[in-house]
């Protein structure tokens, strides 16, 4: 009797486990962890619903981030998963996230809770393959640097935008009318400003041996007193201090089309033979160039910013196209340091092209193997 | 009234800046010195209530206040650092305002490298060698839909598009190589094909901005003759 | 002091502008940095002014012939920053609507018209490269013409819809991805060298 009853108990626990287990099992998979390679300012909640729609329409989420008060989300069950971050704003803030589930019929059944506390990491590893790049170019740099210093000639192919200037300075003098040189219109956050100012400096003192009227319109507060200081040295090294003065380069206004309006009112007042539009360009770009067309200057234009491109090809006489614009201070100058720096470039360019071809044909044979661990930047 | 007034002052500034295209003349240079100083004041209004007091001033007062020595210190300093920029308007001591610059371009420029490694460089190449979806852009799979269903736009969307991408990069990159000799081969090959890839972008960029631009200035003739226009008839008529 | 000190300052913050990149944890330091930078902005600001101001006193002590227009500037200048000043310490008074009509009615229209020029300077440049007779040029201008027609395009002309996607997709694609890592390569060249203190331009000169 005893047996046949265990034999019973044993038989419904057989044919009744797997619905105990079906109900048992969660309507929902759902973890929090700490995001990974940042401040600790954020922390992200994984959330899978395992139930359909139709089961659970919706869930919630009761989300405790420090000692701030319970915030409550509504998370409508689309069948999919969701990643949601939640702020911490600093590092060792104790995140906790309590989940109901919200039946058909309006009740709520809980689902559990799941916590962590959020943690600043030391090291962003989303960065390191750049660093590591970054090393690299540092080390042919110095590579390039030093070979360049020993003597050794390095060859640069012509750039026909920077052959230009030259004639295009000793026109403005010929003419006797100023060259314009506007060192684009964004502020030194912009490696591009700085890429002009350095272009600005060569310009600059072949125009003081001319004896060219020269003007830089400014348009950012911090590059004006940079411009300043570079056409003041230029002019010194050309051995005119006498033919300087700090009103050549100046501040023309502050806002975007204030300052192209008052550029392109110079323009059409001075007649420049020759306008410079170099360094970071926005939609003002075109009043500029043709601005200066109109009045019938040489532009000699280059920018990095490649929706501002197209405008300047189709305007001006000759444009440096992206790198072109950053190549230039080492061409003009001919300085074997800097010459070294662009050899060191163009190396790093030809590795990565190398490996660019390698991981395309790597990859048609289905092998990621390259490109993953070379050009795709997260670790 | 008052309203009817400001936007005609408004329409006056609109016409004297469009006068300009018919040549400089008194007006254009009045509105253009106007924006100037207008721009300029407003200028300093904002960065006074926006960046000098809530960045600079405020917070180093709550520092004191607060006892918070290393934030005060820190900010103490740096308002020491910018306090070196007004020795531009002496002669002899201009030169000290190169630490605040070198501070900002040496860390501006420092910033600057490894987000544009990442972005500019590793992600450009990568999503040249994968499609977003994490396909090959040299996928067999796609050519030989083009051989299942030869059409025109399975010719140029499936089978030569990621082709013609990757080739494309290619050949603009090894554009842009400075010390290559004109008469090096790989440079010889991609020479003609990068001119043309780089001339079909500009172009089509520049087709592609056309209207919007076009349509800024239907914005401007709208508020002429849609704004300004009616309340004009309304005061005449009324 | 005047030129070895400024050079280790560039190196020592670019140094400091890779860690904060690098280091996470290191929120804070990138943080004042930023206040910083608002600060030293701050300053220029008024270094910047003075400049914008000894412009145009430099063509009222020459007796330039627009010296009427720079005493425009001046008057717009300082109104402008005096009724905004006075405005946001007392918004009860009047000058704050004052200075919110400058802004809408003067302003913004000036602003909104100048961007409009760009609708003639885009024609005009456009015209010009129509007349370019190099093959580059043709080939500029019908790519320029294809996606022009395909933005708009409609009923017999919608296949100029799809040549300006295939357009923008895959060529245009391709020359901006090249462009950029190029631009990428010059971006980051450009930083080592003025970190390192091979490129000194920018503190006047090379010596």
């Amino acid at each position: 009797m005893k047996k046949k009853v265990f034999v019973l108990i044993g038989c419904a626990l057989f044919f009744f486990l797997p619905l105990i287990f079906a109900q048992e099992s969660a309507p929902a998979e759902f973890f929090l962890r700490d995001t990974p390679n940042n401040a600790g300012e954020q922390v992200e909640l994984t959330f899978r619903p395992l139930a359909s729609p139709e089961e659970v329409p919706e869930f919630l989420l009761n989300i405790t981030i420090g000692e701030k008060p319970v915030r409550v989300r509504r998370l409508v069950n689309a069948g999919k998963p969701v990643i949601l971050p939640l702020i911490t704003h600093q590092a060792g803030v104790p995140v906790k996230v309590e989940v109901q589930g919200v039946l058909p019929d309006g009740s709520l059944t809980d689902l559990g809770a799941v916590d962590v506390v959020s943690k600043g990491e030391w090291l962003n590893m989303n960065s390191m393959k750049a660093f590591i790049l970054g090393l690299l170019f540092i080390g042919l740099i110095i590579f390039y640097v030093g070979r360049a210093k020993r003597g050794q000639d390095l060859f640069i192919r012509k750039i026909p935008g920077l052959e230009a200037i030259d004639d295009a300075l000793g026109r403005a003098t010929e003419m006797g009318r100023p060259v314009f040189y506007i060192p684009g219109t964004s502020s030194m956050a912009d490696v591009a400003t700085l890429a002009s100012l350095n272009i600005l400096r060569p310009v600059a003192r072949q125009v003081a041996k001319y004896e060219t009227p020269f003007s830089v319109p400014v348009k950012d507060p911090i590059v004006v007193s940079v411009a300043q200081d570079v056409v003041k040295e230029a002019y010194m090294a050309a051995g005119r201090p006498d033919l300087y003065e700090d009103g050549i380069a100046y501040l023309a206004s502050m806002g975007q089309f204030d300052y192209s309006g008052a550029v392109s009112g110079s323009m059409v007042r001075e007649k420049p033979a020759t306008v410079f539009l170099l360094g970071m360009f926005y939609a003002e770009s075109l009043i500029l160039a043709e601005t200066a067309n109109s009045v019938g200057a040489i532009q000699i234009a280059g920018t990095d910013a490649s929706s501002q491109l197209p405008f300047f090809i189709a305007a001006c006489d000759y444009t440096l196209i992206g790198e072109e614009l950053y190549a230039a201070s080492a061409y003009m100058s001919r300085e074997p340091l800097l010459l070294g720096t662009l050899k060191a470039q163009d190396i790093l360019k030809g590795i990565l092209l190398v490996i660019f071809v390698l991981a395309v044909i790597f990859q048609l044979l289905g092998v990621d193997f390259i490109m993953d661990s070379f050009l795709n930047p997260q670790w | 009234m008052g309203m009817f007034i400001w936007m005609t002052i408004a329409l006056f500034l609109t016409l004297a800046v469009f006068s300009f295209l018919f040549r400089d003349n008194v007006v254009y240079k009045f509105a253009e010195h106007l924006f100037v100083g207008v721009s300029v004041g407003y200028t300093i209004f904002v960065s006074y209530t926006n960046l000098f007091l809530p960045r600079v001033w405020n917070p180093f007062r709550r520092a004191l206040g607060d006892g918070d020595v290393l934030l005060a210190i820190w900010l103490g300093l740096g308002i020491i650092v910018g306090f070196l920029y007004f020795s531009r308007f002496s002669q002899n001591w201009s030169w000290v305002s190169r630490y605040p610059i070198s501070i900002t371009v040496g860390y501006l420029t420092g910033y600057s490298i490894i987000p544009s490694l990442k972005a500019r460089i590793l992600s450009q190449l990568h999503g040249t060698v994968v499609d977003p979806a994490g396909d090959s852009l040299l996928n067999a799979e796609k050519i030989g839909t083009f051989f299942k269903h030869p059409t025109l736009h399975n010719f140029f969307f499936e089978a030569m598009a990621g082709p013609l991408l990757v080739f494309g990069v290619f050949v603009v990159i090894v554009y842009f190589f400075f010390s290559l000799k004109n008469n090096n081969p790989v440079v010889r090959f991609s020479r003609n094909p990068a001119l043309v890839y780089l001339m079909v972008a500009f172009g089509a960029s520049f087709g592609y901005t056309f209207m919007g631009r076009i349509s800024l200035f239907i914005g401007r003739m709208n508020f002429i003759f849609h704004e300004w226009w009616p309340i004009f008839k309304n005061m005449v008529s009324g | 002091m005047k030129r070895t000190l400024p050079l280790f300052l560039a190196f020592f913050f670019g140094i400091i502008g890779i860690i904060v990149q690098m280091v996470p944890a290191l929120k804070g330091l990138m943080d004042t940095m930023l206040d910083w930078m608002a600060i030293i902005a701050a300053f220029a600001l008024a270094v910047g002014i003075s400049s914008l101001t000894r412009h145009h006193m430099t063509k009222i002590r020459r007796k330039h012939k627009d010296i009427f227009f720079s005493y425009v500037t001046f008057i717009a200048m300082f109104f402008m920053t005096i009724i905004g000043l006075v405005g946001y310490f007392r918004p009860e008074g009047a000058l704050q609507g004052l200075f919110e009509n400058m802004y809408n009615y003067v302003r913004v229209p000036l602003d909104a018209s100048m961007f409009a020029l760009l609708a003639f300077y885009i024609t005009s440049a456009a015209y010009r490269a129509f007349r370019a007779r190099t093959w580059l040029a043709t080939v500029l201008l019908l790519a320029g013409v294809i996606v022009m027609i395909g933005r708009v395009a409609f009923g017999p002309f919608i296949i100029f819809n799809d040549i300006t996607a295939w357009i923008m997709k895959v060529p245009t694609t391709a020359a901006m991805r090249a462009v950029n890592v190029g631009i990428g390569l010059g971006i980051v060249a450009t930083s080592i060298k003025i970190v390192l203190g091979i490129e000194r331009s920018y503190l006047g000169g090379g010596e």
